[in-house]
């Protein structure tokens, strides 16, 4: 997994972290820490550009949810207890609060696993997708 | 009967995960598969060896063998390890579909996508430790959503 950040400008600035590679078991801790991190230094809107993901599972999605908690300021599930970060997912999407600080960035002919799995979660119900940079970056 | 495609890892670790997926991607595809077929295969195989290798073998390496079979016109992925006996079409049982993700009472994501990615599921366990689960998809999108 590759990571690159960019910084652009909305109404107010937002941070694009774009991932390259395989979303999966193996990779997401470094998506969440790297958001982390970039939130640490202040950045407070979120892109996440899934254009260059060819694969994601459920690890992915735990990672994309946990982005969205932080920058909604919110306390991550514990990430090391097996199917509670995965519940967490859950009620998050039943509560229907949508999390607004982090937008996802996908297009058509991303990896077909990105939104299968999305949709199939209804992760994409939860946090809200563009195909267009700008208007990913414009929504903030 | 023929002889299936075989992929044998004897200390699998997360970092294994791209290989399957591309092993079973390219095999499905080989034996017939469609596109979207393969591609649900390629999930349920990456949920199902995460399972075995965070949760089964608790993050130590063991061993991990995927076998691809084409029979009329339906693909088997057999996946087979030597962890503590887990039948995730248990899980199923107790899962009431209906509900919201957060209110169902057992499985993660990562079952649920399992399910949702193939037909059908068979476990068999083998004698006290050790997996033998088996996956089954039509070979096309359109006979996979008659099945």
């Amino acid at each position: 997994m590759n990571l690159t950040v960019d910084q652009a400008q909305g109404k107010a600035p937002v941070t694009i972290l774009r991932l390259t590679g395989d979303l999966d078991a193996a990779t997401y801790e470094q998506v969440i820490d790297k958001a982390r991190e970039l939130y640490d230094a202040g950045s407070r809107n979120m892109v996440l550009d899934l254009r260059a993901v060819p694969y994601m599972g459920s690890s992915g999605l735990v990672a994309l949810h946990a982005v969205a908690l932080l920058f909604e300021g919110e306390t991550l599930p514990d990430l090391e207890s097996g199917w509670e970060a995965h519940h967490a997912i859950g009620r998050s999407i039943q509560s229907g609060k949508a999390l607004k600080h982090t937008r996802l960035l996908i297009v058509d002919d991303s990896g077909a696993s990105v939104r299968r799995v999305l949709s199939r979660t209804g992760l994409d119900r939860l946090i809200p997708t563009e195909s267009d940079e700008a208007a990913a970056v414009a929504a903030f | 009967m023929a002889t299936p495609l075989t992929l044998h890892i004897d200390l699998a670790t997360l970092s294994d995960l791209g290989r399957m997926r591309a092993f079973v991607l390219e095999g499905a595809q080989a034996l017939g598969a469609d596109r979207i077929a393969a591609d649900d295969l390629v999930i349920a195989i990456d949920e199902a060896a995460t399972n075995i290798i965070k949760y089964g073998y608790r993050g130590s390496p063991g061993p991990v063998t995927i076998q691809l079979l084409e029979e009329d016109g339906t693909l088997a992925m057999r996946l087979l390890d030597d962890a503590p006996t887990f039948d995730p079409t248990t899980h199923r049982l107790k899962v009431d579909m209906d509900l919201d993700i957060g209110e169902r009472p057992f499985g993660g994501m990562g079952i649920h996508l399992m399910f949702e990615s193939a037909d059908r599921l068979v476990h068999t366990g083998r004698g006290g430790t050790g997996n033998d689960l088996t996956f089954f998809k039509a070979l096309t999108h359109e006979r996979s959503i008659q099945a």
